[in-house]
Parts: structure tokens; sequence; C-alpha cells
């Protein structure tokens, strides 16, 4: 089953909101601001309007999009439930400049399993003063850089094993405020640091609300840099912390401390960008749980750590050859392990579909195997969005 | 001795503040592309700072929207694009990210040079059933050089706008730019003419060349792609030779960033010339004005068809 955070939170009565003084903050922050050169020649993205061509609908309308993805797939040695053929998700994706501080970006999700569910819907004020960028309302979290993928967007049919063991099946999503910045160095790079606060996710493995005051907590730290023109590398750290539910013993929330660590190394000559590329990446995390009964003898935190690598080389413009490798711990489970590997080829008929074959093999924690192969397919309708990077 | 030290310590302050007093009064340019840096440079000589983001060998649809290029948006007074959708995979999402209301679509450092140009192809029908289209018009406008005139004087707009100290300065120096850019047109016309390319039926790889095509009196008859964006299939190549010998046409223009493989081929088999030829200024190191972009254009396009009426 995939997670779903809105409705198990409303099912449970955690319903919480963002702190409405930080919304305040912000907001006066961005008026203080002043429009910026208020000239509002343009208020949207769109480009200046054409002399001559085609004008449908009411251009203050958002962009509307929709990304589909239907899949299929066999299973071998399984007992798990699982459709053969399913429409995993469509998101529906409204995206607007709101007014000259700020846009507002939300995304739809309906699947054939989980109904409809809101994946994001947050406002980003865009430029506050002193270079800061606050994003408020729901989204991805930015703890890992495959968190903030969208599930239809990823070049994957399942999701890595520690992304899943650690934040659930659809990654970690979360209800709260970000305030992000570009640090100044002296080499000029891109070095930029995300503070996040929300409410504790309803359903992860590393996360568990425990009460109203007890929130998720985290900072991440990243940086780019080119290493030649066709060669560049990124490098993220990540420090999160919220509850666990409760210590029933000391009736105190316990406590649940995750870092994360990323590096992605990307070839692509810019000269023949559309052909030929190569991408590697490696996301670890790491948890630190405190333990169910911390004044039980011998009680010690539980520390389960997990990673996937990945690499892709696309051969040809339309072709591309991937795999993945996962190992994880599971919280609390003691120290038992899973492990899992996948490969695909894809081949995308334009930019704006691709289908791809997909293997996965996947071993459990009671050293059970299960093989599966996929078609994913996905689709991409309206404005021309951005490429993904 | 100690005077001396202390002379050359206030040297040394002099020239660090007139240096820094110098570079904050020049406008820091962020471009899209380095046609409009060069643009850019005409119109701004020493007072602009200009940095194009995409090199002239990249081809500007398919350009990463990298996070280094955030930290140069992040000081840029204005950012400067084509426009049109050409950027659209790229530039939205940087400009959103740059943390600088200064070149936010709507302030006064966000400009499309797009406005004012006569577009075209401008479909009648938008779906992408039809390719990836560009819904407002073909964006390849700066490769006619009537509109890198009408660039500059937006160009000229723009940065009077941020700088009005400096409003005459720019105005000589666009209507300077405009003057010899329009004396080199009459050359290149010339020069076109003579080699005969009024008339001429040739065939793009992508349709990068309508403003080319009309500047310069080319028929674009058909292309290597079936569609916008969309790589070509057996048949398309089968219809295309066809069509090709059936015109005689005799050269087949490719961009840089597309694999010749398969274009040499369509021309072996037509008996037509290919010439890579470039879209943009910095595609090739040689190539580093706008007025270089042309002659090199023209060169190429000279020798390919010397070596076919030769052959």
């Amino acid at each position: 089953m995939r997670s779903n955070p809105i409705r198990a939170g409303r099912h449970h009565g955690v319903r919480r909101v963002i702190p409405r003084a930080a919304a305040a903050f912000l907001a006066a922050l961005a008026l203080a601001h002043g429009v910026p050169e208020a000239v509002a020649q343009q208020p949207t993205d769109a480009p200046a309007a054409p002399a001559s061509g085609p004008v449908r609908g009411n251009p203050l309308n958002p962009d509307i999009s929709v990304v589909g993805w239907i899949q299929y797939s066999t299973e071998h040695e399984s007992e798990e439930a699982w459709a053969p053929a399913e429409v995993r998700e469509m998101e529906l994706g409204l995206q607007s400049a709101v007014d000259p501080y700020s846009r507002a970006d939300i995304f739809i999700a309906f699947s054939s399993a989980e109904g409809a569910d809101v994946e994001e819907a947050y406002l980003t004020f865009l430029a506050l003063p002193n270079g800061f960028l606050a994003r408020l309302g729901k989204h991805r979290s930015l703890v890992t850089r495959f968190n903030r993928v969208h599930p239809p967007e990823t070049a994957f049919a399942t999701r890595p094993l520690v992304s899943e063991t650690f934040f659930g099946e659809e990654g970690l999503a979360v209800v709260g405020a970000s305030l992000s910045r570009l640090i100044p160095n002296p080499w000029d790079i891109y070095v930029n640091l995300d503070l996040e606060v929300s409410d504790a996710p309803d359903e992860s493995g590393v996360f568990l609300p425990a009460d109203r005051e007890d929130l998720l907590y985290g900072g991440r730290l990243n940086a780019f840099v080119d290493l030649s023109e066709s060669v560049n590398l990124a490098l993220g750290g990540a420090l999160y912390t919220g509850p666990f539910g409760f210590d029933a013993t000391a009736e105190e929330a316990r406590r649940s401390w995750v870092s994360a660590a990323d590096v992605t190394l990307r070839w692509k000559d810019p000269r023949r960008a559309i052909d030929r590329s190569f991408l590697w990446t490696t996301e670890a995390l790491r948890a630190s749980i405190d333990p169910e009964d911390a004044a039980a003898v011998g009680a010690e935190e539980d520390r389960p750590v997990g990673f996937f690598t990945h690499t892709e080389y696309q051969f040809a413009r339309r072709w591309r050859l991937g795999g993945r490798y996962d190992w994880t711990e599971i919280p609390e489970g003691a120290e038992a392990h899973e492990a899992g590997a996948l490969g695909y080829l894809t081949f995308t008929p334009s930019e704006f579909s691709l289908v791809s074959l997909q293997g996965d093999t996947r071993r459990d924690a009671a050293g059970e195997w299960d093989d599966r192969l996929f078609l994913k397919v996905t689709f991409n309708m309206g404005p021309h969005g951005a490429h993904p990077f | 001795m100690l005077s001396r030290i202390a002379l050359q310590i206030a040297l040394v302050v002099v020239i660090a503040f007139s240096h820094g007093a110098a570079t904050a009064a020049r406008l820091n340019v962020v471009t899209t592309t380095e046609d409009l840096a060069a643009i850019a440079r005409e119109v701004g000589g020493d007072l602009v700072e200009v940095t194009p983001l995409a090199r002239g060998y990249q081809d500007p649809h398919f350009v990463d929207a990298k996070p280094s290029y955030l930290v140069r948006l992040s000081k840029a007074d204005l950012f400067i694009l084509v426009g049109r959708e050409l950027e659209v995979a790229w530039a939205p999402a940087l400009v959103n990210n740059a943390r600088n209301a200064r070149i936010l679509p709507g302030s006064r450092g966000y400009v499309d040079v797009s406005k004012g140009i006569e577009m075209l192809e401008v479909p009648d029908v938008v779906t992408r059933a039809a390719g990836d289209i560009h819904p407002y018009g073909n964006p390849h406008f700066w490769l006619d050089p009537s509109n890198g005139a009408r660039i500059a004087e937006t160009l000229r707009d723009a940065f009077s706008d941020a700088r009005p100290a400096m409003r005459d300065t720019f105005a000589a120096r666009s209507a300077d730019f405009k003057a010899r850019l329009e004396a080199r047109q009459r050359e290149w016309e010339s020069r076109a003419g003579a080699m005969g390319l009024r008339g001429l039926p040739v065939v793009s790889y992508h349709r990068s060349w309508p403003y080319f095509a009309r500047a310069f009196g080319l028929e674009v008859i058909d292309f290597v792609e079936p569609k916008p964006g969309v790589p070509p299939t057996a048949k398309h190549i089968q219809e295309l030779e066809a069509r090709m010998k059936e015109r005689s046409v005799r050269l087949l223009m490719v961009e840089p960033y597309f694999d010749a493989k398969l274009p040499q081929k369509v021309a072996r088999e037509t008996g037509a010339a290919l010439v890579v030829l470039p879209p943009s200024v910095g595609a090739e190191p040689e190539i580093r004005t706008y007025f270089d972009l042309f002659d090199r254009q023209l060169a190429l396009l000279e020798e390919a068809i010397g070596k076919k009426g030769g052959s």
C-alpha cells in the first residue's frame, strides 16, 4: 500500500498547521522588500504576447500540466498482492506566479490504488531580503536529492529500498516551511543551505508523530561544482531530527536523528548534449532512534543505515541504460537488512514520453528473494516543463 | 622610507576603491546565449559585464539548468533571454531559484528581446502532435541580421533604464552598431546573391533557419526531423531523399550539436553538400562577434556550393 500522509493525518486527528507567526513574518518580509522594481509588465513566466498567433483561454490562468505513469508488472515467488497493471499515478500540476513576490505550485496525485492526494502544494517567496527564498506548505522534504523528485519522474519503477524503509513508499512529504539561501564563498561556487521545519510525517520508518509540539527540524547543505565543461559534481549532506512516538515508561517523546549524504557525478558533452550522457549518484542514510524504554537496563539507540547507488548511461538520443543497487537495515529491525538491484532500458520517443523495461530483484529481511519485471510508461501533457537536472 | 610605504599603501587603497567603484557602476548582465552576449557587448561596451550561460555550440533548447548558473544569476542586474519559449526548459527554473528580485519575470531586469520582432512560423494550431513546437513562433530570429539591430535597441532601452546616466552612451553605441550592421548586411546580401543563394532549395536538420533563409533568399523545402524535436524515422528519410532528388537540393544544413551521421548518409544518397552551419556566436572559436557569425556562415555556404559546383 502506498502511504497517504494527508489522509492518514486526518484519520488520526493529527492535523497541524504551519506556525502562523512564521508565515506572517515571511509575508511581512516580502512586503517590506517592496515590489521588485514594480513594473509588472509580465505577471507570469509567459513570454511576451505574440503579435499574432493562438491565444487560448484566460492568459492569467495557471499553467496546467499532467504527468501520467502507467505500470505493468509481473512477479515470481511472492505472495504480495500486486496489480499486474495499474495507473500508478496521474499527477495534475497547477503552477503560476501569485503576485510579484511569490508563486504557487500545486500537484495533485490521482492513482488507482489511493484515489486523490495532494502531493505538494506550496507557496514560494522567490526573493526575500538578503537573498533568502522561503517555501510554505506541503512539499517533498529536502532531506536527500532523490526524495525531492516526484515519483513518476524518477528513472525507476520502484523506489530504492532505503528510501522506502526510512521514509515510506512515497518518500518524505511534509507540511511546513523551509528557508533557503546561497552561501557566499571565495571560490564563487554554488553552496546552498536549506532549513526546514514541519509536522512529523504520519507514516515513515524513522519519524512518527508524538504530540502536537513535536516537529521535524532539519537542514541540508549542498554544493555543486563544474569540474570541466562536461563534468560536474554535486555533494549534499543533511541532518534532520523529529519525534518517533512515545517512550511509554518515561512518558515523553522519543526522538530520531537522521543524517544523509549524497554525491552525484554527471558527464554530458555540451556539444552532444542530446545524444550522450552519464550519471552516477549515491545516497546514504543513517538514523539514530531513541530506545523504546530508555530506562530499561541495556537499552540502546537503534542505528539503522542504508544506501543506494545508481548509474545511467545514455547511449543514443532516445536510449538509456541504467542500474541501481540497494542495501538497507530496517529501523527497529534488530539489525535485519534487505538488499536489491534494479536494471532498466529506457526508450524515449520524444521529450514528453518514455517506455522503460525494468527488472528488479530483492532479498527481504527473512532472506526470501523476490524477482519482478516492470514496464513503466510515463507521459507529460501541457506546457513544456523544466528538464530534470 | 615610512612615507614611501604610506604612499604605496594609499595608492593601493585608492586603486582598490576606484576599481570597486568602477565595478559597481558596470551593469552585471547575464544572457541565455552567446548571440545576445555579443550584441550586449556592442551596445554596452565597457559599461557592462556580460556573462552568457549557454555556449554557441550547445543546442539552446537542451541546456542543463546547472546550479552553478544560479551563482551568476543571483548577482545579475539584468537577465536577457531570447524568449518565445526557446529557453523554456531551463531558464524559468533558474530565474525562479536565483533569489534575485531584479531579474524575476515582470521586473525591469528581466529582458525578453523577442518583443518587437516579427515572428515567423507562429502555429495556427498548438498541439504536441506537431512535435516540440514553439506556440509563440520560431525563436531563432537572431539569425536575421536586421533582427540583430532590433535586439540592440531592446538592450539599449534596458541598459538605459538600469543606468539612466549612461543613456546617451548606450544610444550612441546602439546607433553605431546598427549602422555597421546595415552596411555589412548589404555586403552579405550581395555576397549571397553572387553565390546563388537566392531561391536555392535547401534542407536543414531542425527548423533553425527560417529567419536566415528570409534574409538571404534560401528556400528551406524540408527538414531531417519529421517534426520539431522528433528524431527522424527511416520512412521519413526515404521520403526526404526522394523530395531532395526531385527538387535537386544541393545543400543540406546541419546544426553542430546534431549527430552528423544520418545527414551524411542523406547527403551521399542525394548528392547534396553537407554543411555544418554554426547557428550562434561561439559555435566555433573564431566566431567571436555577431558580425563574425554571418561572415562564417556565408563562407561555409560559399565553400559548400563551390565544391558542388566544381564536382
